[in-house]
């Protein structure tokens, strides 16, 4: 289970959120853009701070200014994916899977095991030794997602995951994001900008218009207003 | 002409009547062009070219067993070496932390980074003399306990590291300001602590620009003259680098003094070639 409860004075706006997300939950955080979704997402990451507020997985505080907890980016255990998906490019893709369990001192031969069953369970297995700079984008999203996966992460975090993708692979991914998150029941949160993606994958959809929550629930009952308003 | 058709794709020839005036113009443009090109490269490539025509390869090979060529030789590569490790070990950590840090007083050490690239090497061998000097500000401290700086082997590294260390800098600088911070935040949340982040992402990652800068650097330190000079003097065999033996050279034994160039030459193609083939491949990469 996932609480956050933030505030961050932004340039342009006063990020002021208040959400949960339960175990095994997708929520879809949608907004235009500059609305603040990559930055309520850092803030959960641990990347930025907030000003105020309290951040909670499982029971436990990350972040909480006003005791001045804050437990560090490494130590949350948290499986982030950026809109860029990051792959380290001189890494091949194994060695990109298998990057976080090396730095938690994870055993060789459960690494091995780990990243074996991923680079299947992602459709890679055949790139395994591919340097991951020389991967297409699809490619790279499905070693960045295997990677989030790899370190078994309290907390799963995408941002904007398949917009490099084309049709197919974004409904076989999605399947795979699905199963994982109902298999490991651990919160996730989802940043898109496409509303079919909200309702493919989506518990549940939150819009976020300059950093305030404009609306909260199920993504089907999304309402006609919230779709045509300048937040999505 | 050849030009393709628009909505076809086929290469069609068309012949479109150039004016007269237009097509000599045009001519005239190449023409003034290619004689800029040659006066320039020319320029440039005389000089070094006549090098290695003023003395026959033989008496070249015979003064390479001379041994003032070979102490200069021995002490340029010591001391360049010595030189670059500690500008590396020292200088990229210094600006990754420059780079990610903000502290007080950040302004005024990005302008001394750069302030041995403007000043007259001399006037850095000065500079290095009055501090490090037997009298100097730090110097006459050192030689209470019999420690003397200047005109020893350890002068010719520190204005080596003192004249060529921004080289290095401001290269991994700009790199490490250039780099995307996803992938060093990506590692972050992988459980990658900041030491491992940067020797397993960042500097893997910006290794073949570092490269680069190093050996720019070592160019640099090795072409020293000036702040040589003035701080360590022109001992043979202590301080006399290859630049020094070029000049006491072309004083007395002028075969010395071009064998000596025509090395200096040899090595800069080579350390050229080694930093167009670097920029080549991490154009590549990116």
């Amino acid at each position: 289970m996932l609480d956050v409860v933030i505030t961050r004075t932004l340039r342009d706006f006063t990020l002021d959120l208040e959400f949960a997300v339960r175990a095994g939950e997708i929520l879809v955080l949608m907004g235009s853009n500059g609305s603040g979704k990559s930055t309520t997402l850092n803030i959960i990451a641990g990347l930025l701070s907030p000003d105020a507020g309290c951040i909670r997985l499982n029971g436990s505080t990350l972040c909480e200014p006003a005791r001045g907890a804050d437990t560090p980016v490494e130590d949350r255990k948290i499986g982030y994916v950026f809109q860029n998906t990051a792959v380290f490019p001189h890494l091949t893709a194994r060695d990109n899977i298998a990057f976080g369990l090396r730095a938690r001192r994870i055993p060789p031969l459960e690494i091995r095991k780990r990243v074996d069953a991923l680079l299947g369970a992602t459709h890679i297995s055949d790139l395994s030794l591919v340097n991951a700079g020389n991967l297409s984008g699809g490619q790279k999203q499905r070693v960045a997602l295997a990677r989030a996966m790899a370190i078994q992460p309290a907390l799963l975090m995408l941002d904007e995951p398949f917009t490099a993708l084309d049709t197919e692979s974004t409904r076989d991914i999605k399947g795979l994001i699905r199963k994982f998150v109902t298999e490991m029941q651990i919160p996730c949160i989802i940043v898109t900008h496409r509303q079919t993606d909200s309702t493919d994958i989506g518990d549940r959809a939150l819009v976020l218009c300059a950093g305030k929550k404009e609306w909260e629930g199920v993504p089907r009952e999304m309402p006609e207003e919230c779709l045509v308003c300048q937040c999505l | 002409m050849i030009a393709a058709c628009w909505f076809t794709g086929k290469d069609i020839l068309m012949q479109i009547p150039v004016p007269r005036k237009k097509n000599l113009r045009r001519s005239l443009t190449y023409a003034g062009a290619a004689l800029l090109i040659l006066v320039v490269t020319l320029y440039l490539a005389l000089p070094v070219a006549a090098l290695f025509f003023r003395i026959p390869p033989e008496t070249f090979f015979a003064a390479l067993g001379n041994p003032e060529v070979q102490s200069a030789l021995y002490l340029s590569l010591i001391t360049t070496t010595i030189t670059l490790t500690v500008v590396v070990i020292v200088g990229t950590p210094f600006a990754y932390f420059h780079t990610r840090l903000d502290y007080p007083g950040k302004m005024i050490v990005e302008t001394l980074i750069d302030l041995p690239l403007v000043l007259p090497p001399a006037v850095a061998g000065v500079a290095l003399l009055v501090l490090w000097g037997r009298v100097g500000f730090l110097g006459r401290y050192f030689n209470l306990f019999g420690i003397s700086i200047a005109f020893t082997t350890t002068a010719v590294i520190m204005a080596q590291i003192f004249v060529a260390s921004p080289f290095y800098l401001r290269q991994a600088k700009s790199l490490f300001e250039q780099f995307d911070l996803s992938y060093e935040y990506t590692a972050r949340t992988l459980g990658a602590s900041p030491a491992r982040t940067f020797l397993t992402v960042t500097l893997p990652m910006t290794a073949g620009g570092l490269v680069s800068g190093a050996v720019m650097t070592f160019g640099r330190a090795l072409g020293e003259f000036g702040a040589t000079i003035m701080f360590a003097g022109n001992l043979p065999g202590v301080t006399q680098t290859m630049p020094l033996a070029v000049y006491v050279g072309m004083e007395g034994n002028l075969t010395i003094g071009l064998t000596i160039s025509i090395l200096l030459v040899i090595i800069s193609f080579v350390i050229m070639i080694a930093v167009r083939y670097l920029a080549h491949r991490e154009a590549s990469h990116a």
